[in-house]
Order: C-alpha cells, then sequence, then structure tokens
C-alpha cells in the first residue's frame, strides 16, 4: 500500500507541476506582492496609498502632470490644461484649447508649453495661465515638448519636429522623421532626440541636421531618455535598447515578452521598464544585466518613475510601487480606471492622473 | 495484483499530465488545421490483425450556425443535431459532429481584435478613454479558456501598417494594457493617405514647414532647408526610374490626399520572363527577409484562372495570362486588413488549431478597399473557418449624403467604397453593428462576443473523391424544431456562406521523416 499511496502522491504532484508550467508562458498568474527573482527574504507588508488630494476634471488624464514652483501643471481631455496648488489642489488656473491636451507641458523660465489636439502649441504664463504665443501646426501635437531658455522643440502628427524660439513661438526649423509620427523629443547636450517608426534619431538642436540614426526591429512609439550620456528607449519588438546619446552607438539591449511601448526611467544605475507583457523589469544600466522582474497582476500601463527607494507605475487598476532594489511590492494605490500617466513624485507626494479624470496627490 | 492498479492510474494521470493542455480539453489532435479538420471519424471498433495498422483519415468541414428565433428574435439554445439540415453544393450532408454552448467539448475562441486606426475614420473615436475601457471589460468577461489578440492597424507611430500589440492570451491584464496604448497611437494620415506609387518605397520626408503663420505670435521668417539623405534621394531616384519604365509597360493609378484616397496600378508582361522581372520589384520593395509571399490561385467569376500573390507588407498582386501568353498584374495595396488577416489565419492555424478562429474588425463605415482585398479577406476567412465580425463606425454626415453617388462609382473603379466589413460579416456568418456612443462599442462587443459562444457547431464528412478544387461549395443550413405547444417555430440560422474543400493527404505522399510525421499524426491509427 506504501508504493501505491507513494505512486499516486506522485501522479499528484506531476499534474500540478504540469499545470503551472502550462500558465507560465502567458504570465497569466496574478502577481504576488514581492515576486522578484532571486529574493527569497519574508516580505513586509505593502501599504496602501492615501491620497491627499485629488482634482476632477471633465476628461480623462491621459497624460503626466509636471511639478514646479510649488505648482502641479497637467493637460486633461475636457480640453483644459490645469495649474493647482502642488500642496493642496486648490486650482490656480485652467486654460481652454480647442481640443484634447493629450500629453504633458513642460516648464522652463516662467513658461508652460504644451500641445493640443486642436493643432497648435501653446506657450502660457506659469503664474497666470495668461498665453505669451501660440504656434500652429498641420495636425495633432500629441506629445510633450522639451524647452530650454532659448529653444523649444517638440513633435507633431504631421511627422515633423519642430523647433521654435521660445520666447517668440518663431519658427527655427523643422525636421521630417524618417517614418511614422516622431515621439517627444528628449534632449542630450546639442541634440535633440526622438523616436520614429523605424528606430530613434537625434538631431541637431540648432540646425535640425540628422546627427546618427538607430535603427530598431520595429516602431519606437515613446520618448528616450537620457542620463549618464546613454539614451535608453523602448520599441514595439520588444527590446529595451542602451546606446550612446552622442553617437548613437548601441551598447546593450534588453529582450521582454512584449512590445514596450512607454519610456524606462534611470536611477541609481538601474533602468526601469515595463511593457504590454504586464511584467516590470529592472537592469544594470551599464551592461543592461536584468537585476529583477516583477510581474503585475494588473498589468503595466505607464512608464515607471523612481522616488527614493520605491518605482512607480501605473496599470489598469491602480499604482504598484515596488522596491528599487529587490523589485518587491511595497506600494499600491487602486483606482477604479486605467492609469497611463506616468506618475511624478515631488516633495514627499506622488502626483498622476487617471483615465477616470482625476488627478490623484497621493501620499 | 494490488499494487498494478495504482500504478496504472499513476501513468495514466502522468500521461495526462505530459499532454499539451489542448490535447487534453480537445477533441482533435493539436496538428490539424482549424479550419477544415480531418478529425477521426467516430467509426465501430473494427477487427484486424495483431499488428495490422488500419489508417483512417477522414475530412471533416465544420460550420459554426447561429439561430435565432424569428419572432422572440432571441437565441435558439436548445436545438439538438436532428433539427439541423445541411445542405452542401444543394445536396443534403448527414451530420458527424455536433456540439453546442456549454458543452464540455466546446472549442475555445482565438478572438482576434483587429482595430482600425486612421484618424479621419475610426480613429477618431478609439481616442476615447471611456470607449477602449468599455472594450476592455467587455472582452474580461469571456471564458478564461478563450483568448485574445489584439492589432492595431494604420497607427500614424509606426513605419508599419500593422503592429500586433498582444499576441493571443488569456490574461486580460495584457489585452487591457494594450488597449491602453490605441489612443497613443492614432496616427494623422492612413495607408491611403500615403497614396504612394504602388511598387516603390514611402513618400520622400517632406521639406516644406507647416502653413504656420495664421496663428502665430511671430510667423516663421524662413523655411528650413530640406535635410534629406543621399539614400533618400537615391531611393527618390530610382522610384522615378520604376515608374518610367512602369508607365512604359502598364499603366499606374494614384488619387490621394491628407486624408485618404487609393492607389492602383496595372503592369503588362509579355511573357514570363518580363513577368518575373516584374515580380521580383516587388520582391525588393514589398518583401521582407525570411517571410514568404502568400500564393494561391482561384477561378474568378468569368470563369479565368487567376494567382493571388500577397507581399508581406500586405500588398496584393492579381496575376492573370492571358490568352495571347501575356499576362497583367493588377497591384492593390487600400487596404490593411488582407496583410493582417493573412497574419491571423496563418498564426491561428499553427498555434492555435483546436480553437475556433474568430476576428472583430473595428472600423468606419467609409473604410476603401477593393474588391479583389475584399474578396481575399472573404476568401481567407472561409477557407479557415473564421468568423468576421465588425464594429463600425458610424459615418459622417457628409458621406452618408454621398454614399448614393459615392458607392456606385466606386464600384466602376473596382473599389468597395461602403459595406465591405459588412458584405465579409455576412459571407462568413459573423455580425456588422454600427456604433457611434461609447456605450455602443460595449454593447456590440458583448452582443458579438455572446452570439460567437451562442453558436452551434457543426461537421460533416466529406466522401474520399471529393477533392479540393479551388472553388467555393455553397452551404445552407436550416434549423427546424416546434415549441411546447407543437407548432412549428420560425427559425432563422447565421452560417458562413460556402467552403472550400480540404486538402487530400494522400494524394501527395509525404518527402520525408518529419512530413511523415506531420501526417501520422492526422490519422487515426486503429489497433487490436
Amino acid at each position: 500500500m506504501k508504493t501505491a499511496r507513494l505512486t499516486f502522491v506522485l501522479a499528484a504532484l506531476a499534474l500540478s507541476l504540469s499545470s503551472v508550467s502550462a500558465q507560465l508562458p502567458e504570465q497569466s498568474q496574478p502577481a504576488k506582492a514581492g515576486e522578484a527573482a532571486g529574493a527569497s527574504e519574508a516580505a513586509p507588508a505593502v501599504v496602501e496609498g492615501r491620497a491627499r488630494w485629488t482634482l476632477k476634471t471633465g476628461g480623462s488624464v491621459y497624460s503626466t502632470p509636471v511639478v514646479a514652483g510649488g505648482a502641479v501643471y497637467f493637460g486633461s481631455y475636457d480640453n483644459h490644461l490645469y495649474a493647482a496648488e502642488a500642496a493642496t489642489g486648490r486650482e490656480l488656473w485652467r486654460f481652454r484649447t480647442g481640443g484634447r491636451v493629450f500629453a504633458a507641458p513642460a516648464i522652463d523660465a516662467g513658461r508652460v508649453y504644451f500641445g493640443s489636439q486642436d493643432n497648435r502649441l501653446y506657450a502660457l504664463d506659469a503664474a497666470t495661465g495668461r498665453v505669451l504665443w501660440k504656434y500652429k501646426t498641420p495636425y495633432s501635437v500629441n506629445s510633450a515638448p522639451s524647452a530650454t531658455t532659448d529653444s523649444v522643440f517638440f513633435a507633431c502628427t504631421d511627422g515633423n519636429v519642430y523647433a521654435l524660439d521660445a520666447a517668440t513661438g518663431k519658427h527655427r526649423w523643422s525636421r521630417t522623421a524618417r517614418s511614422g509620427t516622431p515621439t517627444a523629443t528628449e534632449l542630450a547636450g546639442d541634440l535633440v532626440l526622438f523616436g520614429m517608426g523605424l528606430g530613434v534619431q537625434a538631431v541637431d538642436a540648432r540646425t535640425g541636421e540628422e546627427k546618427w540614426f538607430y535603427r530598431t526591429a520595429r516602431g519606437v512609439t515613446a520618448a528616450v531618455v537620457v542620463a549618464e550620456g546613454a539614451a535608453y528607449f523602448g520599441s514595439l519588438d520588444g527590446h529595451l535598447h542602451g546606446v550612446d546619446a552622442q553617437t548613437g552607438a548601441g551598447r546593450w539591449k534588453f529582450k521582454t515578452e512584449g512590445g514596450l511601448p512607454h519610456s524606462p526611467a534611470v536611477a541609481d544605475g538601474r533602468v526601469y521598464f515595463g511593457g504590454i507583457d504586464g511584467t516590470l523589469y529592472a537592469a544594470d544600466a551599464s551592461t543592461g544585466r536584468e537585476l529583477w522582474r516583477f510581474a503585475a497582476e494588473h498589468g503595466v500601463t505607464s512608464a515607471p518613475a523612481a522616488a527614493g527607494n520605491l518605482i512607480y507605475f501605473g496599470s489598469t487598476r491602480g499604482l504598484y510601487g515596488l522596491d528599487a532594489a529587490s523589485g518587491r511590492q511595497r506600494f499600491w494605490f487602486p483606482t477604479e480606471r486605467i492609469v497611463t500617466s506616468t506618475p511624478t513624485p515631488q516633495g514627499g507626494l506622488l502626483y498622476f492622473g487617471g483615465w477616470d479624470g482625476t488627478l490623484y496627490a497621493v501620499q | 495484483m494490488k499494487s498494478i492498479f495504482p500504478r496504472l492510474f499513476a501513468c495514466a494521470l502522468a500521461l495526462a499530465c505530459a499532454a499539451p493542455p489542448a490535447l487534453t480539453q480537445q477533441q482533435v489532435p493539436a496538428e490539424q488545421s482549424s479550419q477544415q479538420q480531418q478529425t477521426p471519424e467516430q467509426q465501430p471498433p473494427q477487427h484486424v490483425e495483431a499488428d495490422e495498422v488500419l489508417q483512417v483519415n477522414t475530412r471533416v468541414v465544420f460550420l459554426d450556425a447561429l439561430v435565432t428565433d424569428k419572432k422572440t428574435r432571441s437565441l435558439a439554445s436548445d436545438l439538438k443535431a436532428e433539427n439541423f439540415e445541411v445542405l452542401a453544393d444543394g445536396r443534403p450532408r448527414q451530420l458527424t459532429y455536433f456540439s453546442r454552448e456549454g458543452d464540455a467539448g466546446r472549442r475555445p475562441l482565438a478572438l482576434t481584435v483587429v482595430f482600425d486606426l486612421r484618424r479621419n475614420g475610426a480613429g477618431r473615436y478609439l481616442r476615447r478613454t471611456e470607449i477602449l475601457e468599455a472594450m476592455a471589460n467587455e472582452l474580461s468577461k469571456l471564458p478564461p479558456s478563450d483568448e485574445v489578440a489584439v492589432i492595431a492597424l494604420d497607427t500614424g507611430s509606426f513605419g508599419e501598417q500593422r503592429e500586433w500589440l498582444t499576441p493571443f492570451t488569456r490574461n486580460r491584464a495584457q489585452t487591457a494594457s494594450a488597449l491602453a496604448v490605441i489612443p497613443s497611437l492614432v496616427g494623422e494620415g492612413s495607408s491611403l493617405g500615403d497614396a504612394r506609387p504602388l511598387g516603390g518605397p514611402s513618400p520622400a520626408p517632406s521639406a516644406t514647414p507647416a502653413d504656420t503663420s495664421a496663428d502665430n505670435a511671430a510667423s516663421p521668417s524662413a523655411s528650413p532647408a530640406a535635410a534629406s539623405d543621399a539614400d533618400e534621394a537615391a531611393a527618390r531616384e530610382r522610384e522615378k526610374q520604376r515608374e518610367r519604365e512602369r508607365n512604359q509597360e502598364g499603366y499606374s493609378v494614384t488619387v490621394g490626399s491628407d486624408s485618404g484616397g487609393f492607389s492602383r496600378a496595372t503592369m503588362m508582361a509579355a511573357n514570363e520572363d518580363e513577368l518575373r522581372q516584374i515580380l521580383e520589384t516587388f520582391d525588393e520593395e514589398h518583401g521582407r527577409p525570411g517571410e514568404k509571399d502568400e500564393v494561391d490561385r482561384f477561378v474568378d467569376k468569368k470563369g479565368r484562372e487567376m494567382t493571388r500573390i500577397l507581399k508581406p507588407d500586405g500588398t496584393l498582386l492579381v496575376q492573370r495570362k492571358k490568352d495571347d501568353g501575356s499576362y497583367e498584374v493588377n497591384v492593390y495595396n487600400d487596404s490593411s486588413l488582407p496583410g493582417a488577416v493573412f497574419e491571423v489565419t496563418k498564426r491561428v492555424a499553427r498555434e492555435r488549431p483546436n480553437s475556433q478562429g474568430a476576428l472583430i474588425y473595428v472600423t468606419d463605415g467609409i473604410a476603401l478597399m477593393a474588391y479583389p482585398e475584399r474578396d481575399y479577406v472573404e476568401h481567407k476567412m472561409l477557407r479557415q473557418n473564421f468568423i468576421f465580425s465588425a464594429l463600425v463606425t458610424d459615418m459622417k454626415t457628409g458621406f452618408k449624403l454621398a454614399k448614393p453617388l459615392l458607392s456606385p462609382l466606386g464600384s466602376l473603379i473596382g473599389l468597395n467604397i461602403y459595406g465591405g466589413a459588412q458584405h465579409i460579416a455576412k459571407q462568413t456568418g459573423g455580425e456588422a453593428l454600427r456604433v457611434r456612443r461609447p456605450a455602443d462599442y460595449a454593447e456590440g462587443l458583448s452582443r458579438i462576443v455572446g452570439n460567437l459562444n451562442a453558436r452551434y457547431s457543426l461537421g460533416f464528412t466529406l466522401a474520399e473523391g471529393e477533392a479540393d478544387d479551388g472553388r467555393l461549395h455553397p452551404l445552407t443550413v436550416r434549423a427546424r424544431a416546434r415549441n411546447a405547444k407543437g407548432k412549428e417555430r420560425k427559425l432563422e440560422v447565421k452560417t458562413r456562406s460556402g467552403y472550400f474543400t480540404p486538402a487530400t493527404r494522400q494524394a501527395k505522399p509525404p518527402a520525408d521523416a518529419a512530413r511523415k510525421a506531420a501526417d501520422a499524426s492526422q490519422t487515426e491509427r486503429v489497433k487490436n
């Protein structure tokens, strides 16, 4: 009878192992808090975030808020750009455009720059919301601009990247992307970097002349991130790429299980990135070696952001916070609807928007 | 003897564990194609000699039927096999396979949702978060065994005309994550808007700046210089040269603007050598390394033999040999749907052979499609037994008014301006529902998915002599039943319009061991 029992137990074990292995490739198992590779110590409790304040708008908040000078600026599907007091959420002003404000604004030298689906890029006085100038484009401006004291750069869905005079909005140059719509621009010294259908292009910030081009197997749909002389970006081919920001020379690439439609985050020598496969990855920024991965039960729907020892990102049901060193889940803030807005940490609070039309300030 | 039973039980369990889950759940072997699967016919045990292997190779034509009560408009879900009558080529066929919703052997869905993201079409609605979230919620209600893949067509962000945002997955969070990306992918132009000369590369980047003066505080004082690369210039020159050559041999038509258009070319070749040269040109521009063309032969409505070539980028070539020995090649690239359908059907046949393939096309009422492209999609769907459904965004008022004029004009030039999705849905037994408000998308999707699950799965066995003749065999399905009072119920059946005879595998003996192994798995071995 002992043999019979043993064989029965072994068979039952084989059955359970088989059913687990059949599901692993799909990564459909609910993520457990602290599902980091190689981590074995007991996981501390996951802290549930608490909203310090919320600000309701009339449409989804798809994009990322920006905090500067004690105020938080963000766009909404209700066609407005909002400015609110960062500490209290008190609305300072709102500016109405003729279309959805889809992407994040850029703040520099007391000016707020942002695009709208009414085919314009706006420059407003950050303190009052008064319009300084506006620039008409053939199509929507769906990506965040980048600004210096002197110039503002932005991508338009007409396929061009534009450089304007920051003070007057006067056109300086424009450059057609090699393929498709360029992503939001990113500055790297004298270069302006942007992704597009074939990879990433770098152009001279003064002239728009192309300096280098890095080809990927499929499109790059989110902004490049520059840190420590390197440019990092994901592609829909599922790779995260690390390249030299000045030359475009490839350093390494990291293969994930799905497309990477969001920008990565870089902090303390690590790069964090996640995509449609529902996993957030951490890799060594200089080598691309994987450090940990976290399978998120509710998916990954925004770019991550690093704040202190934690990495935050949006999902279909709320905001995750992971330990940056181990990948264990430490924080959770539930929302009713999807979060595509990258969380912005500032002054002990996290600012992000939701498809429910709310801007959250969470602690 | 006591210890043998547990061991046998353990062995059986271990075997069950080792078998792929699909095999343990399904009735047909995994290698079989989902279209007209070759299933072992359920036959009574036969007596054969001890070492003799009898191979039974049967071909079953499957069809799904949705039955509604005409009087109550409700689904009739209580029918049995004997309530159905199937006619193929007008001849009654005996059902050898029958299942309905709730049966243990129900095939899971391999559902592909294809989003047409042209901004001037459905894309303008698919930027709305409430629509995408409502769709994600509906998809999350699918039975756990059903799988969903998401494809985006004509996105502005990519060089590609189509992108798989997720492969087939049961993970609903992945599906929702893919849908969450869609608002950022809605393009401004379209494959139509490109209106590029066929056979050539994408248009060179324009150096002209946007017309920005009207609104600006300070108008741009100078145009930026064109920063074109040497390789782009060379590509343009190559294209011009090809265009010159092409125009000597045939003609091409390109009508387009930023908001839409179509592109068509016809090429003539005096002989096979010239034909080969033309086709090589297309390989250069429309091929992809490691990807093959799909080639099939068919007979058109006029009885002419045609060859259809789908290039990996979705460009469709229809080639015909004329009576004088010359060739005519027509090239179509109006719609991105054929390329997507090719990939979906291939992937389902390869990766999900035991699933019921279904495709939901989220598009608008004015999606242009050349008739050969529409026919190609219809052909693939019917051959693979896919159910094609569509959520069709209501047209703008202007287009509605112009429809009576545009549709006949389109017909004259072989262009399906309106109703392409509706036509394919009707042929494959699917549904095309009109949507406008965000709630319509959720309701429409819910209805389509509900009806996919409520279908009866029927099958009949082909005789040995019924070879693949490349012809569509018309199907008619009738359902007859009586209500509780004994009165005849008025039932309406929605099913595919026909089938293509599956290939007879015995006709081509296996060329190598791998092929032998593949074929062996498609037969039932009856051994006493």
